[in-house]
């Protein structure tokens, strides 16, 4: 069967989006009998799960590049001369390839699905147009990066998905710490998002400049095979451009996938909704900055320095945010700090040049990662609180939602045969194969592992507080309950593709979709061990936790005094946020105080000053005007006396003086 | 033209009653002496006018200047009457014709 008739209409899936934006933005208020357009919302994300899985299906029937130019924004001819002899052209239109199919099927899926649990779980809150308004918006942004087909495009969507992320964390606005979280998470990726356009600007200078000497020009500045050898090739010998370039992309993509030292942002991102958390900050949003290193090393190139700071700041920033997972109390958070944990091997998957097995981890995690999410909203829906330590015994009550976290925490472990395992083996064996040739990689391949254990551990010291034991530690909580069927189904759903989504690959069709992450990697016997002790090492995290936290028990805190200091130092989040506060407070409050004494004295002095000139000048002239006869008797003589002196003197003088 | 009357001469009695003139101008603070000063200088206008007239190339450049002084003459008496006018006026209401008094009329 042929879907490939499809492509042309892949505009569509944004564009429903859009329309869903209109209509319950405009119309949401009056649709009370529709959950205030949040049923709106569900028609038109279901239609778009529709075109966007057809599309997804039809790319994996026949994989292939198919571009749709929609709109030519600049045209400029080649001439031979000028700054751009070989002209150049900025267009917005669609890619559909087998990355941004697999994309299109993990965003309108996961958004259908997000999109049907909000209808129960956001039903008492006020301002329902407006959430569901933008959620639809946020899906538009999101579906036209995945189909953009040149960076600048990309970069433009990629700005409409953050200021949406700033619009739903500060969903609840006359809550200040949500109102604050929002401005930090825009503020903080802002940063990174000035180094992506900064990145922008050298590969299309880097394309201007020299467009016809190879493939560049007849693409346009678009994403195409054969760019990334033709990029090197164009520069010769001198790679620094590119580098620069690429580190750029990578300062991008750590600000939008939190990743260290700009990964402050999404733990306090959790102040918005939980759906927001899930759908935004664990499975598509965050997301979009792996997305965006996986199609630059495939049409980009990275050169080897790029690479080593690609893996050097993925393993590192998936060791770190497992740390600060282990002693958070916010049900939330710890899986927040799972997904910058799980961003970071993603990271480090692209960075190890396997750029496919980076995407099948975005792919596997972003189901089992709204699951988790949304079974901790279903857990907060219920009972009411974020805080593990009041939580307990919630299993008997609540069985769906505890099969669903305990589903996503197998996966999230990487425990057999769950979806995590595979895509995460698949990352731990890449990087392991590059260890020959990158002995400098070792360090962060060793974090990796360690992660492994953190992440079994953290997660199931969450599931046993939160669901084992006789009952909750708070006697005054609420009796959980399972949610009703919109929320139940999600759960059901995703519950599914988390134990199955490994199993993809093995379909030869939808491994068109993911060329070099088959499973090979994984069950190759050269490293059946490495295999082995990942499994190991999450089931030995999930013991420790068993031991610790299992059957209602409260491990003590930490009592040696090294030991404590560790604990104090993770809880205070190593202080970075202190850190950014103090930057931000001292440089900024500095520079503030410096425009403000310009503005004051400077600026606001030259007005005033000008002001009092005339003031001065007009009284002076007013006193002039005495009212008595013999005053203007005297100026009109003066003024004849001027004359009569410019006239009978000067004027001569000048005359004879420059020989008139 | 006769000896007795040469250019510097007229000159200079024209220029001497613009000064008389302005100096009254300047100087009086009576209402009808200003008027009178005025006059002067009005009147060393038209004796230039007058003066010049007799060296004309023409009989009608002769006769424009001529009537130039005579025209000023009349516009002379006409600013003479106002003036009084105004005198008139200014004694009625204020009792006074010192003209350094008279500022009502300012803004």
């Amino acid at each position: 069967m042929d879907l490939s008739w499809i492509f042309p209409y892949a505009f569509l899936v944004p564009l429903l989006f859009v329309l869903s934006f209109v209509v319950v933005g405009l119309f949401g208020t009056w649709l009370r009998r529709l959950e205030h357009g949040g049923w709106v919302a569900v028609v038109f994300s279901g239609l778009a799960m529709g075109l966007g899985v057809l599309i997804g299906v039809g790319e994996m029937l026949a994989p292939g590049r198919y571009t749709d130019t929609k709109y030519v924004w600049l045209s400029v001819p080649a001439n031979g001369a000028g700054v751009f002899p070989h002209g150049f052209e900025l267009i917005a239109g669609t890619l559909v390839d087998p990355l941004s199919a697999l994309m299109l099927i993990v965003v309108t899926v996961v958004g259908f699905l997000v999109m049907l649990y909000s209808i129960e779980y956001m039903h008492h809150d006020r301002g329902l147009p407006r959430y569901y308004a933008e959620l639809s918006l946020f899906l538009a942004a999101m579906n036209g990066l995945v189909l953009s087909d040149n960076l600048l495009e990309f970069f433009l969507f990629w700005e409409l998905v953050g200021v949406c992320s700033y619009f739903l964390i500060g969903f609840y606005y006359d809550k200040p710490a949500a109102a604050s979280a929002a401005k930090e998470a825009f503020l903080v990726t802002r940063v990174g998002d000035i180094m992506f356009l900064l990145g922008v600007f050298i590969y299309f200078y880097v394309y201007a400049t020299s467009g016809a000497a190879g493939g560049w020009a007849a693409n346009g500045f678009v994403f195409a095979q054969g760019n990334a050898p033709y990029l090197g090739s164009v520069m010769g010998g001198n790679t620094t451009l590119l580098t620069v370039g690429g580190l750029l992309l990578l300062g991008g993509a750590a600000g939008k996938s939190a990743q260290f030292p700009l990964h402050v942002w999404l733990p306090d991102a959790m102040e918005g909704p939980t759906t927001v958390s899930a759908l935004i900050h664990a499975a598509t949003m965050v997301a979009a900055g792996v997305y965006l290193l996986a199609v630059a090393s495939v049409f980009l190139g990275f050169t080897p320095t790029d690479l080593f700071a690609i893996v050097a700041i993925g393993g590192f920033t998936a060791f770190f945010a497992a740390t600060e997972a282990v002693v958070q109390t916010d049900i939330k958070r710890v899986v927040a700090y799972s997904t910058i944990s799980q961003l970071g091997y993603m990271v480090l998957g692209v960075g190890a040049g396997f750029a496919m097995v980076g995407m099948f981890h975005l792919f596997t995690h972003a189901f089992f990662k709204a699951l988790l999410f949304l079974a901790a909203g279903a857990v907060i829906h219920a009972v009411g609180t974020q805080d593990l330590f009041k939580m307990g015994g919630l299993g008997k009550t609540m069985r769906v939602t505890s099969f669903a976290f305990l589903v996503g925490g197998l996966s999230l472990a990487g425990i057999p045969p769950f979806a995590g395992f595979f895509s995460k083996d698949d990352i731990l064996s890449s990087v392991y194969s590059q260890l020959g040739a990158h002995p400098g990689y070792w360090p962060f391949f060793v974090l990796a592992l360690l992660t492994v254990f953190l992440t079994g551990y953290y997660i199931f010291r969450a599931w046993f507080l939160a669901f084992s034991g006789p009952g909750a530690r708070d006697p005054g909580l609420a009796h959980g309950h399972d949610p009703s069927w919109t929320m139940k189904l999600p759960l059901l759903a995703l519950s599914g593709l988390a134990i199955v989504a490994g199993f993809f690959p093995y379909i030869p069709a939808f491994g068109s979709l993911l060329p070099g992450a088959n499973i090979p990697p994984a069950f190759s016997l050269s490293d059946l061990w490495l295999t082995g002790l990942s499994v190991a090492l999450g089931l030995g995290g999930i013991l420790t936790a068993y031991a610790l936290w299992g059957n209602g028990q409260v491990a003590a805190n930490p009592t040696g005094s090294v030991a404590r200091s560790l604990h104090s130092l993770v809880a205070h989040r190593y202080y970075f946020k202190d850190a950014y506060d103090a930057i931000g407070m001292k440089g900024v409050y500095a520079l503030a105080r410096i425009a403000d004494f310009v503005d004051q004295y400077v600026i606001d002095g030259t007005v005033r000053g000008v002001e009092r000139a005339f003031a001065g000048l007009s009284d002076r002239a007013r006193r002039m005007q005495s009212g008595a006869v013999l005053d203007y008797a005297t100026f009109v003589v003066a003024g004849l006396v001027i004359l009569l002196v410019l006239l009978l003197v000067i004027a001569p003088w000048i005359v004879s003086a420059w020989g008139g | 033209m006769t000896d007795a009357f040469t250019t510097a001469g007229f000159l200079g009695l024209s220029a001497a009653l613009l000064g008389i003139g302005l100096f009254g101008i300047l100087t009086r603070r009576n209402f009808i002496l200003l008027l009178i000063s005025i006059e002067i200088a009005i009147n060393s206008a038209v004796l230039n006018f007058v003066y010049f007239a007799a060296f004309a190339p023409t009989a009608t450049v002769a006769l424009a200047g001529q009537s130039a002084a005579v025209v000023i003459v009349g516009l002379a008496a006409t600013e003479v009457a106002v003036g009084l006018a105004i005198v008139l006026a200014l004694n009625r209401i204020r009792g006074s014709i010192n003209v350094a008094e008279a500022t009502r009329l300012r803004l």
